[in-house]
């Protein structure tokens, strides 16, 4: 019986990530960048820069596939089986393509299937891309204005005459708008985290992100692409660092953010879990305890992860980073989504036969701070000192596709950084799911 | 890790009815959204084929493919057709286009997951429905000209691509033929669809496709009104005759007369080799745009035997490959050669071929670079897309799936399923018949 083969991530690189905005567009300073531009210049700054500059021979034509990921394909967001952007990005004909949609996990998913079909032998050098543009291709709802590129099924399912109708079950409203998730899980785990510890988890996210930035720790990831400045896209800027990392944020400042979350009992989901009395007993609020202190910015921007084999590794000089030992994906109970990253390190940390404890730093998505606190309750991490140490998607921005890669470059820094061995990566995905990835540290 | 067995265990799908974008009425299965008729499949072969065997719970993960995600066909990442097939939350999902090859890619990733032992039971579909809501065109549509073709873009690639081609699969084809002018004639094109037609009635005539086909309730043809039971394809011409078939109008248009960049043959030249001005592709050398969904079950061994089920077929090698854009058709062969590589097989150990048939030109480029001229009674040998049909990301599996019954019925081994995706690629699969 045939073994399956090593998998190494080679090499990285992403686009700063911009604070999207489909209600004021030119607010964002990437708003005339479409999201494909993004991927192809990704993958552009990696085949004529930073390749080149590492001494590898590696050239467009010895990638085996481009994978791209995004939670909306819809609108300019087709890319023809992944063609257009690898097109863009002057990649001869004979590289294949896929593209991907798993929500917020879809940029983790490239990576899996990268993972799997270099394990099985079928590819050598893989290019994953994640990317998504909230500005010019929005989410369903946003900002309470509802921004329709596609008609997801929501009659259909809603309709109680319809014989599909499975709102009972899935509480689309809920299931479908994140922050409510959110609001659902903070409900469900009220014994295990209150709005404070929230806050505060938000505020060193906010800490770390800074202190990152101004230690430049993002500029080795990040490459430097054209966007504008001060609300006018005449005034063409190079963008070289991430626009959400607002300096100065204080535990006041972000406790006194207004609600974007209804509770339960005020009917935010289906079969609250707790009555309006608990609630206000335990959270001192009548209100949604979700802000926007709480809850990871909209973000614009793409991210890439080369990853190769032990054959490609030798053929072209490509030194690794990391080795990838293992993947995880599962499902959850969409209305709280968050809960979806357990599950999937759970498997993740089965197939590379390793305990919570083995793991020397994690990097866990910070869509909501009750997710990622929710996530290290669960799989007993000791995130003071072990998780997002350099800030997570509350301070830095989530394009949430671009993410999943970004966690896993900025978790294989950071075991080379601590001279640590081991480190998971994982996400919650919108719709109920979550994904992981294991890697390790070869030095 | 070791590399573990996988294997086909169940194939399902709907009829494969003809869309009418322009005339909705008239396409029976119009009215049902691609979600809804994946479902019922799903449905079908849970609660009626595998009852009391399999559980939708026990399955790991679910892929479904398409060609876009627009309108109907948002997934949600998988979970809204997951969730109308009736598979629990914890079920993960995700949804993948690579066009054409859309379906069999799910497949492929269904088997990199098992044998990897991340999975023991995947579902992968493919579904497609181009009356409800009309694929457009397959191009972005975007408000304003994409950057790979505004001229003086620093990402602009039109000049390369031919977007206008490479987006228009009729146009590849022409192209295709015209590469192919010295080869195959208009005619060995017309007659190829003829087989196509003649072998789909006779395998529908003996039954062949009842096995796979679930019935669906859909209406009768131009009265959405008045419900029909639909069992068989629809695009199937029972009647079709070489002399029926010669003189349909050419719907695309010839290198020469700007139907794509930089042409292959002067117009005297086209004129001379073809004996017409037209464009070779009709409707009769093409196949019709379809509604339906096919869906495959893969195994672990170690599920099978827990499930008690019997393997339809074991999958031995996937391949991908891409190609030029303007000639798509062309994908499937290095997609087969990949998998003819992995498989550690040659040709001549390949007992039966599925070779998707987009166009006709494009089944007889695969089989002329194949070097399989002298195989065709081994070729589509029930038929091929030209008469069943091209629900785009539903052929995948349907021709993974009737490989695998064909192998049974001729009781051969190896069979060999490919097909082309429009921007320029091709996937295949190598399956073989455990009982051979």
């Amino acid at each position: 019986m045939k073994e399956s083969k090593d998998v190494y991530l080679v090499d990285h690189v992403r686009t700063p990530f911009s604070r999207a905005n489909p209600l004021d567009p030119d607010d964002d300073v990437f708003s005339k960048k479409q999201g494909l531009e993004f991927v192809a210049h990704v993958l552009i700054d990696m085949f004529d820069n930073r390749i080149p500059n590492s001494g590898s021979s590696l050239k467009r034509e010895d990638v085996s596939e481009v994978l791209v990921g995004s939670a909306l394909l819809q609108h300019e967001h087709g890319t023809f089986g992944g063609r257009i952007p690898i097109f863009m990005a002057k990649f001869p004909f004979h590289v294949p393509a896929t593209v991907f949609d798993r929500q917020d996990g879809s940029g983790m998913t490239t990576l899996h299937v990268g993972f799997a079909n270099i394990s099985m032998g079928y590819s050598d050098v893989v290019a994953s891309v994640g990317f998504d543009q909230f500005t010019r291709v929005p989410l369903h709802t946003y900002g309470g204005k509802v921004t329709v590129y596609g008609i997801p099924p929501d009659k259909f399912m809603l309709d109680p005459e319809n014989k599909w109708y499975n709102d009972d079950l899935y509480d689309w409203k809920t299931s479908r708008l994140l922050y409510q998730a959110a609001q659902k899980l903070a409900e469900e785990e009220a014994d295990n985290i209150s709005k404070d510890d929230m806050d505060e988890f938000s505020i060193r996210s906010y800490n770390l992100a800074e202190k990152s930035l101004e230690n430049g720790y993002f500029k080795e990831e990040i490459m430097s692409l054209k966007g504008h400045e001060g609300g006018n896209p005449e005034n063409e800027i190079e963008i070289r660092a991430d626009q959400s990392i607002n300096k100065g944020v204080t535990l006041e400042s972000i406790a006194k953010m207004p609600s974007i979350s209804t509770p339960g009992w005020a009917g935010g989901y289906k079969n609250p879990v707790i009555s309006k009395d608990a609630y206000v007993t335990r959270f001192g609020t009548e209100e949604g305890i979700i802000t926007a202190g709480n809850s990871s910015p909209l973000s614009d921007g793409a991210s890439l992860c080369l990853l190769a084999s032990k054959n490609a590794l030798d053929e072209y000089k490509l030194k690794p980073i990391s080795k990838i030992i293992s993947i995880g994906y599962a499902g959850v109970d969409p209305t709280v989504q968050g809960r979806g990253i357990v599950p999937a390190a759970q498997m993740a940390l089965k197939h590379a036969n390793l305990k919570s404890e083995d793991i020397d730093f994690w990097e866990i998505n910070e869509s909501f701070s009750v997710v990622a606190i929710n996530a290290a309750n669960k799989l007993g991490i000791d995130w003071e000192n072990k998780m997002n140490i350099h800030g997570g998607a509350l301070a830095i921005g989530n394009p949430i596709s671009a993410t999943g890669l970004r966690i896993t470059t900025t978790l294989a820094r950071i075991l080379k950084e601590k001279n640590a061995k081991y480190g998971l990566a994982a996400m919650s995905c919108g719709g109920g799911q979550g994904t992981a990835v294991v890697i390790e540290n070869l030095d | 890790m070791k590399i573990r067995d996988v294997y086909i265990t169940d194939y399902i799908r709907t009829p494969f009815s003809r869309s009418r974008p322009r005339e909705p009425p008239r396409d029976v299965l119009g009215n049902l959204r691609p979600d809804e008729m994946t479902a019922l499949t799903i449905n079908e072969m849970f609660d009626n084929r595998l009852k009391d065997k399999v559980k939708p719970e026990d399955v790991d993960e679910f892929y479904i493919g398409a060609t876009h995600f627009n309108f109907e066909y948002v997934t949600f990442g998988g979970r809204y057709p997951l969730f109308l097939s009736k598979f629990p939350p914890k079920v993960s999902s995700v949804a993948l286009d690579r066009q054409c090859g859309s379906g069999m890619t799910c497949a492929s990733l269904g088997y990199n997951n098992i044998a990897l032992g991340y999975s023991d039971i995947v579902i992968a579909s493919g579904q497609n429905n181009a009356t409800i809501s009309r694929n457009p065109n397959r191009r972005p549509t975007t408000r304003e000209i994409p950057p790979a073709m505004k001229p003086g873009h620093e990402l602009f690639v039109d000049d390369v691509v031919d977007f206008r081609c490479s987006y228009s699969m009729l146009q590849t084809a022409q192209k295709l033929h015209e590469m192919n002018a010295d080869v195959f004639s208009k005619e060995d094109n017309d007659r190829f669809s003829v087989r196509s037609h003649k072998l789909a009635a006779k395998a529908q005539e003996d039954g062949f496709f009842k096995d796979e086909i679930v019935p669906i309730m859909g209406h009768r043809e131009g009265d959405e009104d008045e419900p029909m039971l639909i069992e068989y394809d629809t695009s199937v011409r029972k009647n079709a005759t070489y002399e029926g078939t010669k003189d349909l109008r050419g719907l695309s248009t010839p290198g020469w007369a700007g139907g794509y960049y930089r042409p292959l043959m002067t117009k005297e030249e086209y004129v001379e080799t073809f004996g017409t001005e037209q464009g070779l592709i009709t409707a009769g050398n093409s196949c019709p745009t379809n509604a339906g969904t096919a869906t495959l079950m893969l195994m672990s061994e170690e599920a099978m035997k827990k499930y008690d089920l019997d393997p339809l077929a074991r999958i031995i090698s996937n391949g991908f490959g891409a190609v030029d854009p303007t000639v798509m058709g062309r994908g499937p062969v290095p997609a087969s050669w990949m998998a003819l590589k992995h498989a550690g097989l040659t040709t001549d150990d390949i007992d039966c071929w599925e070779i998707n048939e987009a166009f006709a030109i494009v089944g007889l480029n695969w089989i002329h670079e194949m070097g399989l001229d002298d195989r065709m009674d081994d070729i589509n040998i029930k038929g091929g897309a030209i008469a069943i049909g091209h629900p785009i990301a539903a052929t995948g599996p349907r021709i993974v799936g009737t490989l695998a019954r064909i192998l049974k019925e001729r009781k051969q081994k190896y069979g060999l399923a490919t097909m082309c995706c429009g921007g320029g690629q091709g996937t295949a699969m190598i399956i073989e018949n455990t009982d051979a």
